[in-house]
């Protein structure tokens, strides 16, 4: 089955990241296929490179980028969610004049309409609220 | 491609900061790519049409120009709106009220729910 998922919390202060990259993990091993991981609302703070863990903490910013990288899946964030949280890549740093990118690859910044596409084209679509 | 079902789902109070903002904007994006959307406002997220003055940007302006995107249907839990006091004479759009049982029909048809 293709799976598409879409992410809402904060990885600081809820769980539905962390259970978001268990479910993809399961859906993997189950044989079915991630069409986009989708981050929205605070959920786009896990793309945030800038985050350190404490050390006794689990880095979920890295556990998503390196399950992405390993199993090339498409880690979507949400462009005006991403803005106004101050998670920017080179580009947008460079167009809003900020002194920084800290958009951690494979996450990227997309719009919108790759939601809506993801709702069109898979065969689920997973929310995981905050 | 098969026009799919599109189902909204605004069960979240409006005093969420730029949550329910950007809950619309997903909403405004899916209506345009000519999908059969709908939207339904349960629990508190009939305060969502209501507006006021709670929060920093009236989200219920543009909820009430609803009709003039291409969104199908907007539903309201009549229970919900029952439970706050609220009847449906006292929204400022036209929204078709449900039983539970209705709302348990609406969310069984549909391909795809999107929740707030």
């Amino acid at each position: 089955m293709n799976i598409a998922i879409v992410v809402h919390g904060s990885p600081s202060s809820s769980e539905s990241t962390f259970a978001a990259l268990r479910f993809a993990r399961a859906a993997l091993a189950g044989g079915h296929h991630i069409h986009r991981v989708f981050f929205y609302h605070d959920a786009v703070h896990v793309a945030n490179a800038y985050a350190v863990a404490p050390q006794d903490e689990t880095d979920i910013t890295r556990l998503w980028a390196e399950f992405a990288s390993a199993n090339q899946i498409e880690l979507a964030v949400c462009v005006a969610a991403a803005l106004r949280r101050g998670v920017l890549n080179a580009d947008e740093a460079e167009r809003y004049s900020r002194a920084g990118a800290n958009l951690l690859p494979p996450f990227q910044i997309t719009g919108l309409g790759q939601l809506v596409e993801a709702a069109i084209t898979a065969d689920r679509l997973v929310t995981f609220a905050a | 491609m098969n026009r799919r079902r599109i189902l909204y789902v605004i069960a979240h109070s409006p005093g969420r900061g730029a949550l329910a903002r950007e809950t619309l904007d997903a909403l405004l994006v899916g209506a345009v790519f000519d999908q059969q959307v709908s939207v339904l406002f349960t629990e508190d997220g009939i305060f969502q049409l209501l507006g006021g003055e709670h929060s920093a940007v009236s989200i219920a302006r543009s909820f009430t120009a609803l009709s003039t995107y291409d969104v199908d249907s907007v539903y309201v839990d009549e229970a919900s709106l029952a439970q706050r006091g609220l009847s449906l004479e006292a929204l400022p759009v036209a929204a078709s009220p449900l039983t539970r049982a209705g709302v348990r029909e609406l969310l069984a048809a549909q391909d795809v729910v999107m929740n707030d």
